[in-house]
């Protein structure tokens, strides 16, 4: 099992007032599943996001992920599973705006103490798989948003992570442009990747295999989607 | 992650700000810069007073007098002595008798030739001379040249010849363009020949021009009536012998003196150590003053660190999200303000040599003294160390606050 979480609770304290937004989330998550978490603003999906992606530890509950109980580590211990193991995929694509699309994928290998030659190699590599090979020295300012998306979901992919996880990927995009973000994922999906979707949008999440409905703090549905069955029967999904 | 990783990183950063670095590191380099050309010129100002006391043989020289009349005694209190004694020309002879390690001694006596605006005239000129009565070594001690005709000699001595060489100042007063060399000017009612001019000569405030100098037996003993000496300077033969000579001085004063142990002598040596207390006490006065500079350099610093942090929140974030930890956004902040620092700091010592040569070239013009503003390997380090130092001190707590940052938060930062 890629991920294990039971019963993940998160709660805020906001002035006097104590805020639940997880209030018992248990879910599991297999290798090289697609899953889309839905769920209106507010009900906690963002939360489940960020601990998912260990950027927040749970108030209680535990998750495992890869086999080590993230719930337990520090601080130090989260940016080091963050870096080895998750490639996250913003909205609004959290790229570097003064250093170039080369710069920007391999910055995730800085910090895993990649050698500066190696490096190059990698990101040169990742960029070309999301089609980017002629963009390597153009900053953020000279790219469309869907270039953009691309840079980061080469930087999500450089340090070959267990987790893809995306947030709203295609929320700041045109649906064209949105829908050749979702063949990137398709695509990587298909290569053996574990892909993460947080999407509110259900067309978006129809291109996972399985969704999520978050609602109030707690799981709501979790259930395959048409497309999963589709596949399951061997059919080719093309949406 | 090595070393060098945030050290590139931290250059691309300050590169990509090109201005707000550029202004940033400007307090740093104007402080370095003013603290680099203040102590420069101090040791330029110190190797040139060195060099002049040299030349001077201030190394072998000795200066002595009689026990003044007023001392201080043991409660603070100014007190007349009892008894008066002098120095006269046989302590002169007695002294080069006792030792062979003298090279010379020099007799001076002060004389008043009365007036207080001017006291030498020559036919309806006249003017203010100070009066340096002595004996022919006298421009030997004073490193100092005979621009025109000769200097005192033994036989004015011998003689207490009325003769007199004039510094060029008042040869220009007395004489204006005409030659002044065998012409008589007039001192205390007395008629003096000019034998000499001497050539013009500035040493710090030490006017040397208005001198006027008659050999000392002259003053003794057709002027003052008395055989006392003002004081004395000997000069040993070499730096190494002034011990010594000092010895034979006191033993030469204790034989012909009742109080021979209270005689002042002074050495160059010791003139040097007062020379280089008060040097040290203006460069470190001039370089603390320069020092607070460098703090609010480094204030300036904190500042644009601060505002960078809040403004790249967003970044630290994505950072923090691609795996970055704490020491490593830590490191990334304290790396950007120490390189700002550093290379603020060497455009700063770049900046201070210009100063201090501008001044040096300003002061040798005003002054006429050779002097060259003097920039060591070891002051390069102090100024450079210090900018480090200063991008660490300051750096550190802009940092601190970034690397503290939440992860979830800083990404949610507009």
């Amino acid at each position: 099992m890629l991920i294990q979480m039971t019963n993940i609770a998160k709660n805020y304290e906001i002035g006097e007032e104590v805020v639940h937004a997880l209030r018992g989330v248990s879910l599991s998550i297999e290798k090289n599943e697609y899953v889309a978490i839905m769920g209106p603003s507010g009900s906690g999906k963002s939360t489940l996001m960020n601990i998912l992606g260990c950027l927040d530890s749970p108030s209680e509950g535990t998750y495992d992920l890869n086999g080590k109980a993230v719930s337990d580590m520090t601080d130090d211990e989260l940016a080091e599973v963050r870096n080895k193991e998750i490639g996250f995929v913003f909205q609004n694509f959290n790229l570097l705006s003064r250093s170039d699309s080369l710069h920007n994928t391999e910055l995730p290998l800085i910090y895993l103490g990649v050698s500066r030659k190696k490096r190059r190699e990698l990101a040169i590599a990742s960029m070309q798989a999301v089609g980017l090979g002629e963009r390597m020295h153009h900053k953020p300012s000279e790219l469309s948003g869907g270039q953009r998306q691309r840079v980061a979901i080469a930087r999500a992919l450089v340090n070959n992570p267990s987790i893809i996880l995306a947030d709203e990927p295609t929320g700041n995009l045109d649906s064209k442009t949105g829908e050749e973000i979702m063949q990137i994922f398709e695509v990587l999906h298909s290569k053996g990747n574990t892909v993460i979707l947080v999407t509110h949008e259900p067309y978006i999440a129809e291109h996972a295999n399985r969704v999520i409905h978050i609602l109030d703090g707690q799981v709501d549905s979790d259930k395959a989607t048409e497309n999963a069955i589709r596949r399951a029967n061997g059919e080719k999904v093309v949406i | 992650m090595n070393l060098l990783e945030p050290i590139s990183m931290g250059i691309i950063q300050l590169r990509t700000n090109k201005l707000r670095s550029i202004l940033s590191l400007l307090g740093i380099l104007i402080a370095v810069g003013s603290v680099t050309g203040i102590v420069s010129l101090g040791e330029g100002l110190q190797s040139y007073i060195l060099g002049e006391f040299d030349k001077m043989g201030g190394y072998s020289m000795i200066w002595s007098w009689a026990p003044d009349s007023w001392y201080r005694n043991e409660s603070g209190n100014w007190v007349r002595r009892p008894w008066e004694e002098y120095l006269t020309y046989r302590d002169v002879e007695a002294i080069m008798a006792e030792t062979n390690l003298v090279e010379y001694v020099i007799p001076h006596v002060w004389v008043n030739m009365g007036g207080t605006e001017s006291n030498m005239q020559y036919r309806s000129a006249s003017t203010y001379g100070s009066v340096e009565s002595t004996s022919p070594y006298y421009i030997m001690e004073q490193n100092w040249r005979i621009a025109k005709g000769r200097f005192l000699n033994f036989f004015d001595m011998a003689n207490k010849a009325k003769v007199c060489v004039l510094g060029s100042q008042l040869a220009e007063d007395l004489f204006g363009v005409s030659d002044p060399i065998e012409k008589e000017v007039k001192m205390g009612g007395m008629r003096y020949t000019v034998v000499g001019v001497m050539e013009s000569k500035q040493f710090f405030d030490n006017n040397y021009n208005d001198r006027v100098m008659i050999p000392v037996t002259t003053a003794q003993e057709r002027i003052l009536g008395h055989d006392h000496l003002g004081y004395i300077t000997v000069k040993a033969k070499s730096p190494e012998y002034v011990d010594e000579v000092v010895d034979a001085m006191k033993r030469v004063y204790r034989r012909y003196h009742d109080h021979g142990d209270e005689y002042n002598i002074r050495t160059g040596e010791g003139e040097l150590e007062e020379i280089n207390r008060v040097l040290l006490i203006m460069k470190a006065v001039a370089g603390g003053v320069a020092g607070i500079s460098l703090i609010v350099g480094g204030i300036g610093i904190m500042n644009i660190m601060l505002v960078s942090v809040t403004e790249r929140t967003r970044e630290i974030g994505v950072r923090k999200a691609l795996g970055a930890t704490r020491s490593n956004i830590l490191h990334q902040f304290i790396v950007e303000a120490v390189v700002l620092c550093l290379f603020g700091g060497m455009l700063g010592i770049g900046l201070g040599l210009i100063i201090g040569k501008a001044i040096s070239i300003y002061i040798t013009s005003i002054t006429h003294m050779t002097f060259i503003s003097l920039i060591s390997p070891k002051l390069m380090m102090i100024a450079v160390g210090f900018s480090l130092s200063v991008g660490l001190i300051f750096g550190v707590y802009p940092a601190w606050r970034a690397s503290r940052l939440d992860p979830v938060e800083a990404l949610r930062h507009e």
